[in-house]
């Protein structure tokens, strides 16, 4: 799955540490989705909508 | 959760993550725990071994270690329920691989018991167990890097 968080971090002007402190997870585990290493839980997906204000579907879509 | 439209919001102590301040926490809990029972564990042994203790105090001593091994157990638990959600997806990676690794050393002893190798103890599954666990942590952790 690939999303958008690198994109909206970078126009949010937000470091990767700073997100993953507004959605108490580690660093490594915004880089890992940033990088599409790892694919978030439904409940962590909801909270970066709700952090950017945007639908999920809009932020995470499919490869294919 | 805060919004990232609250520039007041922006201000954050970020050396030390709470998710990462939080698993620090239960780690260090959990490996106070399992070095306490490690020390537990010793002395019970030394206890029985050089015969200090009589029967039936022994039972008592003997089974200590494993009911002392519930702190540690518990104490694991709370780390990995409290854990940020990739480090337990890696650390349910690391006991599945883990327990594969340990159920097919026991197989294939069982197998080679037949032609003539030595029958696997419980210990020596327990710690190849413990050892595929340490090399898979390594591995999920390259993995997720």
């Amino acid at each position: 799955m690939k999303n958008l968080l690198k994109v909206l971090r970078a126009q949010h002007n937000l470091s990767q540490a700073a997100l993953a402190d507004k959605l108490d997870v580690s660093r490594q585990t915004v880089n890992a989705i940033e990088t599409g290493k790892y694919d978030p839980s439904l409940p962590l997906a909801f909270k970066i909508s709700k952090l950017f204000k945007q639908p999920i579907e809009d932020i995470f879509f499919d490869e294919s | 959760m805060t919004s990232v439209d609250n520039p007041k919001e922006e201000a954050h102590g970020l050396s030390f993550l709470r998710s990462d301040k939080r698993t620090w926490v239960y780690e260090k809990r959990f490996l106070f725990w399992v070095l306490t029972w490690g020390i537990v564990t010793a002395c019970c042994k030394y206890l029985i071994k050089n015969e200090f203790v009589v029967e039936p105090l022994n039972w008592a001593v003997a089974l200590l270690p494993v009911f002392f091994a519930l702190i540690p157990l518990r104490a694991y638990y709370r780390f990995f329920t409290h854990a940020d959600e990739m480090l337990r997806k890696m650390q349910v990676e690391s006991i599945c691989i883990s327990f594969v690794v340990g159920l097919f050393y026991t197989i294939a002893n069982l197998m080679l018991e037949d032609v003539g190798l030595t029958a696997a103890d419980a210990r020596d599954v327990f710690v190849i167990m413990m050892y595929s666990f340490g090399i898979a942590t390594a591995y999920t952790a390259w993995k997720y890097r």
